[in-house]
Protein backbone atom coordinates (compact mmCIF):
# COMPACT_ATOMS: atom_id res chain seq x y z
CA UNK A 1 0.00 0.00 0.00
CA UNK A 2 1.36 3.44 -0.83
CA UNK A 3 1.80 5.75 2.14
CA UNK A 4 -1.10 8.03 3.01
CA UNK A 5 -1.01 11.44 1.47
CA UNK A 6 1.20 13.74 3.45
CA UNK A 7 0.95 17.46 3.15
CA UNK A 8 4.65 18.00 3.29
CA UNK A 9 5.22 15.62 0.43
CA UNK A 10 3.77 18.44 -1.52
CA UNK A 11 5.85 21.20 -0.01
CA UNK A 12 8.30 23.04 -2.12
CA UNK A 13 10.86 25.53 -0.99
CA UNK A 14 11.48 28.33 -3.40
CA UNK A 15 14.05 31.04 -3.50
CA UNK A 16 13.32 34.34 -5.14
CA UNK A 17 16.43 36.18 -6.15
CA UNK A 18 16.82 39.34 -4.15
CA UNK A 19 20.42 40.05 -5.04
CA UNK A 20 19.93 43.61 -6.17
CA UNK A 21 16.92 44.45 -4.16
CA UNK A 22 16.47 47.01 -1.44
CA UNK A 23 15.88 45.65 1.96
CA UNK A 24 13.31 46.70 4.46
CA UNK A 25 15.57 46.55 7.52
CA UNK A 26 19.11 45.60 8.37
CA UNK A 27 18.33 41.91 8.76
CA UNK A 28 16.60 41.77 5.47
CA UNK A 29 19.34 43.82 3.78
CA UNK A 30 21.79 41.00 4.25
CA UNK A 31 19.57 38.58 2.39
CA UNK A 32 20.03 37.70 -1.24
CA UNK A 33 16.95 35.52 -1.33
CA UNK A 34 13.47 35.33 -0.02
CA UNK A 35 12.68 31.86 1.22
CA UNK A 36 9.16 30.80 0.27
CA UNK A 37 7.50 27.62 1.48
CA UNK A 38 4.36 26.16 -0.02
CA UNK A 39 2.17 23.40 1.33
CA UNK A 40 -1.14 21.82 0.52
CA UNK A 41 -2.38 21.00 4.02
CA UNK A 42 -5.10 18.61 2.85
CA UNK A 43 -6.71 18.00 6.24
CA UNK A 44 -6.68 21.60 7.44
CA UNK A 45 -4.28 23.89 9.23
CA UNK A 46 -5.29 22.97 12.75
CA UNK A 47 -3.90 19.49 12.29
CA UNK A 48 -0.62 20.82 10.90
CA UNK A 49 0.34 23.52 13.40
CA UNK A 50 3.09 21.45 15.01
CA UNK A 51 4.54 20.54 11.62
CA UNK A 52 4.47 24.17 10.54
CA UNK A 53 6.18 25.30 13.75
CA UNK A 54 8.91 22.74 13.06
CA UNK A 55 9.12 24.03 9.52
CA UNK A 56 9.57 27.58 10.83
CA UNK A 57 12.33 26.45 13.18
CA UNK A 58 14.15 24.40 10.57
CA UNK A 59 13.67 26.45 7.42
CA UNK A 60 13.06 29.96 8.75
CA UNK A 61 10.92 30.89 5.74
CA UNK A 62 10.19 34.50 4.87
CA UNK A 63 6.88 33.60 3.31
CA UNK A 64 4.61 30.60 3.83
CA UNK A 65 1.86 29.77 1.38
CA UNK A 66 -0.78 27.21 2.32
CA UNK A 67 -3.99 26.00 0.81
CA UNK A 68 -6.64 23.52 1.93
CA UNK A 69 -6.29 25.12 5.37
CA UNK A 70 -9.87 24.27 6.36
CA UNK A 71 -11.07 20.79 7.19
CA UNK A 72 -13.10 18.97 4.62
CA UNK A 73 -16.22 18.67 6.72
CA UNK A 74 -18.10 21.92 6.63
CA UNK A 75 -19.52 21.61 10.11
CA UNK A 76 -16.05 21.88 11.59
CA UNK A 77 -15.31 25.18 9.91
CA UNK A 78 -17.67 27.06 12.19
CA UNK A 79 -15.70 25.99 15.22
CA UNK A 80 -12.42 27.37 13.98
CA UNK A 81 -11.00 30.41 15.74
CA UNK A 82 -8.96 32.81 13.65
CA UNK A 83 -6.32 32.98 16.41
CA UNK A 84 -5.45 29.39 15.66
CA UNK A 85 -4.19 30.51 12.28
CA UNK A 86 -1.39 32.65 13.77
CA UNK A 87 2.34 31.95 14.03
CA UNK A 88 4.82 34.02 16.06
CA UNK A 89 6.75 36.49 13.94
CA UNK A 90 4.38 36.27 11.01
CA UNK A 91 1.46 38.27 9.74
CA UNK A 92 -1.03 36.81 7.31
CA UNK A 93 -3.47 37.57 4.55
CA UNK A 94 -6.64 35.58 4.11
CA UNK A 95 -9.45 36.16 1.63
CA UNK A 96 -12.22 38.34 3.03
CA UNK A 97 -14.47 35.29 3.10
CA UNK A 98 -13.05 32.02 4.29
CA UNK A 99 -14.92 29.50 2.26
CA UNK A 100 -14.18 26.37 0.32
CA UNK A 101 -10.92 24.77 1.47
CA UNK A 102 -9.19 28.04 2.32
CA UNK A 103 -5.99 29.78 1.20
CA UNK A 104 -3.55 31.89 3.21
CA UNK A 105 -0.19 33.63 2.85
CA UNK A 106 2.01 34.25 5.91
CA UNK A 107 4.91 36.69 5.77
CA UNK A 108 7.58 37.79 8.18
CA UNK A 109 6.94 41.05 9.94
CA UNK A 110 10.19 42.57 8.65
CA UNK A 111 8.90 42.51 5.07
CA UNK A 112 6.99 45.36 3.50
CA UNK A 113 3.89 43.60 2.28
CA UNK A 114 0.50 44.74 1.06
CA UNK A 115 -2.64 42.91 0.04
CA UNK A 116 -3.45 43.21 -3.67
CA UNK A 117 -7.17 43.78 -3.29
CA UNK A 118 -7.93 43.93 -6.99
CA UNK A 119 -6.70 40.36 -7.37
CA UNK A 120 -7.67 38.94 -3.97
CA UNK A 121 -11.18 40.27 -4.48
CA UNK A 122 -11.38 38.95 -8.03
CA UNK A 123 -14.38 36.77 -8.70
CA UNK A 124 -12.38 33.58 -8.60
CA UNK A 125 -12.84 31.13 -5.81
CA UNK A 126 -10.24 30.86 -4.15
CA UNK A 127 -7.07 32.98 -4.19
CA UNK A 128 -5.13 35.54 -2.18
CA UNK A 129 -2.47 37.92 -3.49
CA UNK A 130 0.24 40.02 -1.85
CA UNK A 131 2.93 42.38 -3.04
CA UNK A 132 6.37 42.45 -1.44
CA UNK A 133 8.27 45.70 -1.87
CA UNK A 134 11.81 45.20 -3.06
CA UNK A 135 14.54 47.61 -4.14
CA UNK A 136 13.49 50.91 -5.72
CA UNK A 137 10.46 50.25 -7.91
CA UNK A 138 10.90 46.49 -7.92
CA UNK A 139 8.22 44.36 -6.39
CA UNK A 140 7.30 40.71 -6.06
CA UNK A 141 3.69 39.77 -6.70
CA UNK A 142 2.74 36.51 -4.97
CA UNK A 143 -0.48 34.65 -5.62
CA UNK A 144 -1.83 31.60 -3.87
CA UNK A 145 -4.48 29.82 -5.91
CA UNK A 146 -6.67 26.86 -5.05
CA UNK A 147 -8.80 25.52 -7.85
CA UNK A 148 -10.92 22.71 -6.49
CA UNK A 149 -11.49 19.68 -8.71
CA UNK A 150 -15.15 20.68 -9.02
CA UNK A 151 -14.56 24.39 -9.49
CA UNK A 152 -14.20 24.36 -13.26
CA UNK A 153 -17.90 23.98 -13.89
CA UNK A 154 -18.72 26.57 -11.27
CA UNK A 155 -16.23 29.14 -12.55
CA UNK A 156 -17.15 28.45 -16.15
CA UNK A 157 -20.79 29.00 -15.26
CA UNK A 158 -19.94 32.33 -13.62
CA UNK A 159 -18.02 33.30 -16.72
CA UNK A 160 -20.88 32.42 -19.01
CA UNK A 161 -23.26 34.49 -16.94
CA UNK A 162 -20.98 37.50 -16.93
CA UNK A 163 -20.05 37.40 -20.60
CA UNK B 1 -12.62 32.97 -20.89
CA UNK B 2 -12.52 31.33 -17.52
CA UNK B 3 -12.18 33.36 -14.35
CA UNK B 4 -8.86 31.76 -13.60
CA UNK B 5 -7.41 32.82 -16.93
CA UNK B 6 -8.68 36.37 -16.41
CA UNK B 7 -7.21 36.39 -12.92
CA UNK B 8 -3.78 35.40 -14.21
CA UNK B 9 -3.98 37.95 -17.03
CA UNK B 10 -4.78 40.65 -14.51
CA UNK B 11 -1.91 39.52 -12.29
CA UNK B 12 0.60 39.73 -15.13
CA UNK B 13 -0.91 43.07 -16.12
CA UNK B 14 0.01 44.53 -12.73
CA UNK B 15 3.53 44.88 -14.15
CA UNK B 16 5.37 43.79 -11.03
CA UNK B 17 9.02 43.07 -11.76
CA UNK B 18 8.70 39.60 -10.26
CA UNK B 19 5.70 37.28 -10.21
CA UNK B 20 5.31 34.08 -8.21
CA UNK B 21 2.05 32.15 -8.40
CA UNK B 22 1.75 28.95 -6.39
CA UNK B 23 -1.18 26.69 -5.78
CA UNK B 24 -3.21 23.58 -6.35
CA UNK B 25 -4.69 23.90 -9.82
CA UNK B 26 -6.07 20.38 -10.17
CA UNK B 27 -5.13 20.03 -13.82
CA UNK B 28 -3.99 16.44 -13.93
CA UNK B 29 -3.86 16.01 -17.69
CA UNK B 30 -1.16 18.54 -18.53
CA UNK B 31 2.31 17.36 -19.49
CA UNK B 32 4.45 20.25 -18.31
CA UNK B 33 7.49 19.09 -20.24
CA UNK B 34 5.78 19.30 -23.61
CA UNK B 35 3.34 21.98 -22.40
CA UNK B 36 0.36 20.07 -23.74
CA UNK B 37 -2.80 18.61 -22.28
CA UNK B 38 -3.99 15.14 -23.21
CA UNK B 39 -7.52 16.53 -23.39
CA UNK B 40 -9.08 18.22 -26.41
CA UNK B 41 -8.07 21.74 -27.39
CA UNK B 42 -11.35 23.05 -25.99
CA UNK B 43 -10.86 21.45 -22.58
CA UNK B 44 -10.16 23.81 -19.68
CA UNK B 45 -6.74 22.23 -19.07
CA UNK B 46 -5.74 22.87 -22.71
CA UNK B 47 -6.95 26.45 -22.49
CA UNK B 48 -5.04 26.89 -19.25
CA UNK B 49 -1.69 25.68 -20.53
CA UNK B 50 -2.07 27.75 -23.71
CA UNK B 51 -2.82 30.79 -21.57
CA UNK B 52 0.27 30.20 -19.46
CA UNK B 53 2.33 30.24 -22.63
CA UNK B 54 0.59 33.36 -23.92
CA UNK B 55 1.39 35.16 -20.65
CA UNK B 56 5.06 34.10 -20.83
CA UNK B 57 4.79 32.40 -17.47
CA UNK B 58 7.07 29.49 -16.64
CA UNK B 59 5.95 26.44 -14.68
CA UNK B 60 8.72 24.90 -12.58
CA UNK B 61 7.34 21.82 -10.80
CA UNK B 62 8.57 18.68 -12.57
CA UNK B 63 7.49 15.92 -10.19
CA UNK B 64 4.14 14.52 -9.15
CA UNK B 65 2.69 16.25 -6.10
CA UNK B 66 -0.34 14.14 -5.24
CA UNK B 67 -0.18 10.53 -4.14
CA UNK B 68 -3.22 8.50 -3.19
CA UNK B 69 -3.63 4.78 -2.62
CA UNK B 70 -5.02 3.12 -5.70
CA UNK B 71 -4.62 6.20 -7.87
CA UNK B 72 -2.02 7.25 -10.39
CA UNK B 73 0.19 10.01 -8.92
CA UNK B 74 -0.38 13.37 -10.52
CA UNK B 75 1.17 16.81 -10.78
CA UNK B 76 -1.48 19.21 -9.48
CA UNK B 77 0.51 21.81 -7.53
CA UNK B 78 2.16 24.37 -9.76
CA UNK B 79 4.77 27.08 -9.35
CA UNK B 80 4.58 29.81 -11.97
CA UNK B 81 6.97 32.72 -12.42
CA UNK B 82 7.66 35.34 -15.06
CA UNK B 83 11.32 34.37 -15.08
CA UNK B 84 12.77 31.36 -16.81
CA UNK B 85 15.86 31.05 -14.68
CA UNK B 86 14.92 29.65 -11.34
CA UNK B 87 16.86 28.41 -8.35
CA UNK B 88 14.90 25.73 -6.52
Amino acid sequence: MPPPRSSFNRNRVSHVNNQNHKCINSDFEKKKFLKVVYGNLDSGLQNKKDEINCLIQNKDPDIMIFNEILPKKHRKKKKLCMDSFNFDGYEKYLPSTLDGRGVVIYYKLNLSVSNVEVLSGFNFNESVWIRVKLKDADSLLIGNIYRSPSSSKENNAKTSQSS
Amino acid sequence: MQKLLSLLSNAVGMKDSHILVIGDFNYGTIDWESLQSSESTEHCSSLFVEHIKDLFLYQHVDQDTRFRAGQVPSLLDLLLTNEKMYDS
